[in-house]
């Protein structure tokens, strides 16, 4: 017999309380008896209801997303060393949900939730859809602008989880018509979802349990997706009016530009425009530059935006060292994809070529020989950044499809909807990788292709002879690894 | 008289000379080592490691079980594809079938489902055997970083009662006290 298990939530102003094994293990049969049980009597409605058969019903995943085994979340801190302290620096928390029961569930809610951001209109997905954005502005030459970037403050754990669901299952039900999922799903199983992931986060730091009762779980699959559908309904109403003619956010970080013609106190403003019932807010403002997520953008004499890179003070550089027993393709292309990034960000030559010498300075520092260096250079000089900025990604096409498809035609990319993955003509190797064996990858392939020449049926051999085999390496034996296993 | 720097009878005089010029080279760039438990002086060797990089992947001897077990999932693969491509049952799978398929593998971990293709038709028996041959015969090493050196920057923090932890963005490598660091994590969760 299952016992009833009540905790006193005392403090309402924590965001973890402690909690016991036996709590978590309740919860967690709870979780899986609720799972089980809504599959059992739901699944049947549903399929008589809809007169579908089991494999394209969504019940069908619920309970074979949960793992053997599985544990509450792990709790660590990074210390935060770049800003000021007495003693001992502040952490920032991180829960690591690798081996949590809820892990299949968010991921599942995360491939139902992802397509919907298509539909915010301001969210930039990373750096390069920023700069997409910002290319396609044309401020007035004569006009008085103010660069202004804007930070919610601890914003998963302050964010209000009933209200989150509730914009969630708002947002699916107007768009759900116009996104093609592979499998359907109805709103109140859209809603269990989201109970199940969002009300069960449990985190252990040295066999002590926690539960977070306040906010959503930092490190959670679908936390990103949620976060972002929850604040686009949030800020609805705020940072909004003609004074603002570019606006764009990450996740909770918000850049804009704003016609100071139309604006007599920018303080003033921002605080009637940052008025929020639970979420708060940092800002920073300047007329000529300002720094977002990686980018310093800045407005020269006739407000052209000029964007360069934004190095972090703290930022160390420490880049893969290139004795480290990694594969030779991983150490080459790291100052490759590096140099890449810069010549997307930066919008001079000037900066581009400034930067770049840096950056081989840096790498050549961590040991990385000079001539694979020198041909690095050679090759990000036959780059173009028009062409590193075209949009590839399927996810920011969509997005620019739907919010700025002007963009799509300035680059003549066409939207190829594909929703399923061929896997039947790859055959992925996964192998440890041990640098002190020459030629390895060579030696896998190789007595695979004579193995298969050695079959005797003709046809089993031409079609094994297809199949491309590709030998990918997973990770080994890291300091950190190491140091945490010995 | 203990020993205080038991990992230099484990390095030979080629592997201390590499060591050296791996600390040379880590010299130029600036420091990333914060020391957060003051009155602990960090000896030379575990500043060169930590200097590397938490992600430094170190030379050890290979597993050589591993990259059997690696080698026969990969042969495990081709056999399947193949038998799928005999019999038309090919089928391209959507990101959910992808995602139930990753939970399947996970919560399995060592199945190990051969199919009669394979071992029929297009693998002989020895081709592990040969395989794992070929791999002896190219293995050659002389590893810069040692075992000892990290089992020995294991004591170190044990006996000095130390953590070691990433620095939050990417700012290098923190050590402290582990009292500190506990203090902190309750500070948080009880906050």
């Amino acid at each position: 017999m299952k016992m009833r298990y009540s905790v006193n939530y005392i403090d309402d102003e924590n965001f973890y309380f402690p909690s016991t094994q036996s709590h978590f293990q309740y919860r967690m049969d709870y979780l899986l008896d609720s799972i089980k049980s809504y599959c059992n009597i739901e699944l049947e409605s549903y399929i008589k209801r809809q007169n579908v058969s089991i494999n394209n019903t969504i019940q069908k995943y619920f309970s074979k997303l949960i793992p053997n085994k599985f544990d509450a979340a792990k709790f660590y801190i990074l210390p935060k060393v770049h800003k000021e302290y007495h003693k001992f620096p502040k952490g920032r928390p991180i829960s690591s949900t690798c081996q949590t029961a809820t892990k299949g569930l968010s991921q599942l809610l995360d491939k139902f939730l992802q397509p919907l951001m298509c539909y915010i209109p301001d969210l930039i997905l990373d750096t390069s859809h920023f700069l997409m954005l910002l290319n396609n502005l044309r401020l007035n030459p004569r006009g008085n602008y103010a660069l202004l970037t804007v930070d919610i403050e601890s914003l998963y754990t302050n964010l209000n989880v009933r209200k989150a669901k509730e914009h969630c299952c708002d947002m699916f039900n107007i768009y759900k018509r116009l996104i093609e999922y592979p499998v359907q799903i109805e709103n109140n199983a859209l809603m269990r979802l989201m109970d199940w992931c969002l009300d069960n986060h449990f985190i252990k730091y040295k066999d002590k349990y926690y539960f977070q009762h306040k906010g959503i779980a930092m490190g959670g699959a679908a936390s990103v997706s949620i976060a972002n559908i929850s604040v686009f309904y949030e800020l609805k109403s705020l940072l909004k009016g003609p004074e603002v003619v570019f606006k764009v956010r990450f996740i909770d970080d918000l850049f804009l530009i704003l016609d100071m013609n139309l604006i007599t106190d920018l303080k003033e403003w921002i605080t009637n425009q940052t008025n929020h019932n639970y979420l708060r807010f940092t800002y920073s403002f300047d007329s000529q530059s300002i720094n977002f997520l990686d980018v310093r953008v800045s407005l020269n004499a006739e407000n052209k935006i000029v964007t360069s890179l934004y190095k972090k003070p703290m930022n160390k550089h420490q880049y893969l060292h290139y004795d480290s027993n990694h594969p030779i393709c991983n150490l080459k292309s790291i100052p490759f994809s590096q140099g890449i990034r810069i010549l997307r960000i930066c919008s001079e030559p000037e900066t581009q070529v400034q930067e770049i010498n840096s950056m081989i300075e840096k790498f050549h520092y961590r040991n990385y020989p000079v001539k694979l260096l020198n041909e690095c250079i050679i090759k990000l000089q036959n780059l173009s950044r028009e062409v590193l900025l075209r949009p590839k990604t399927k996810l920011v096409i969509n997005i620019l499809k739907i919010n700025n498809p002007e963009i799509l035609q300035m680059f003549d990319v066409s939207i190829n909807n594909v929703t399923t993955i061929n896997l039947t003509s790859k055959a992925f190797i996964v192998m440890p990788f041990y640098k002190s064996i020459y030629s390895f990858s060579r030696i896998i392939k190789n007595t695979i292709r004579s193995n298969i020449i050695k079959c005797q049926a003709e046809e089993v051999k031409s079609l094994a002879l297809e199949i491309m085999c590709i030998v990918s390496y997973c990770k080994i034996n890291n300091v950190q690894r190491l140091i945490e296993c010995n | 008289m203990r020993n205080k720097y038991p990992v230099r009878n484990h390095i030979s005089r080629i592997q201390n000379g590499k060591l050296y010029k791996l600390y040379k080279t880590t010299q130029l760039t600036p420091d990333t080592i914060h020391n957060l438990a003051v009155p602990v002086k960090i000896p030379f060797y575990i500043k060169t490691i930590l200097c590397l990089g938490l992600n430094y992947s170190v030379s050890v001897p290979p597993n050589f079980q591993s990259i059997k077990h690696a080698f026969k999932e990969g042969l495990r693969k081709i056999g399947w594809i193949t038998h799928f491509k005999i019999f038309n049952k090919e089928s391209s799978f959507n990101e959910f079938d992808k995602l139930l398929h990753n939970f399947k593998k996970f919560n399995n971990k060592n199945f190990s489902n051969f199919h009669s293709t394979e071992e029929g038709i297009l693998f002989d028996k020895n081709t592990v055997s040969n395989f794992m041959r070929q791999v002896v015969s190219k293995y050659k090493s002389q590893p810069v970083i040692v075992t000892e050196l990290i089992n020995s920057l294991h004591t170190f923090m044990e006996e000095n009662n130390l953590i070691l932890k990433p620095a939050d963005k990417n700012a290098g490598v923190c050590i402290m006290f582990l009292n500190d660091y506990e203090n902190e994590i309750f500070c948080q969760l009880h906050r």
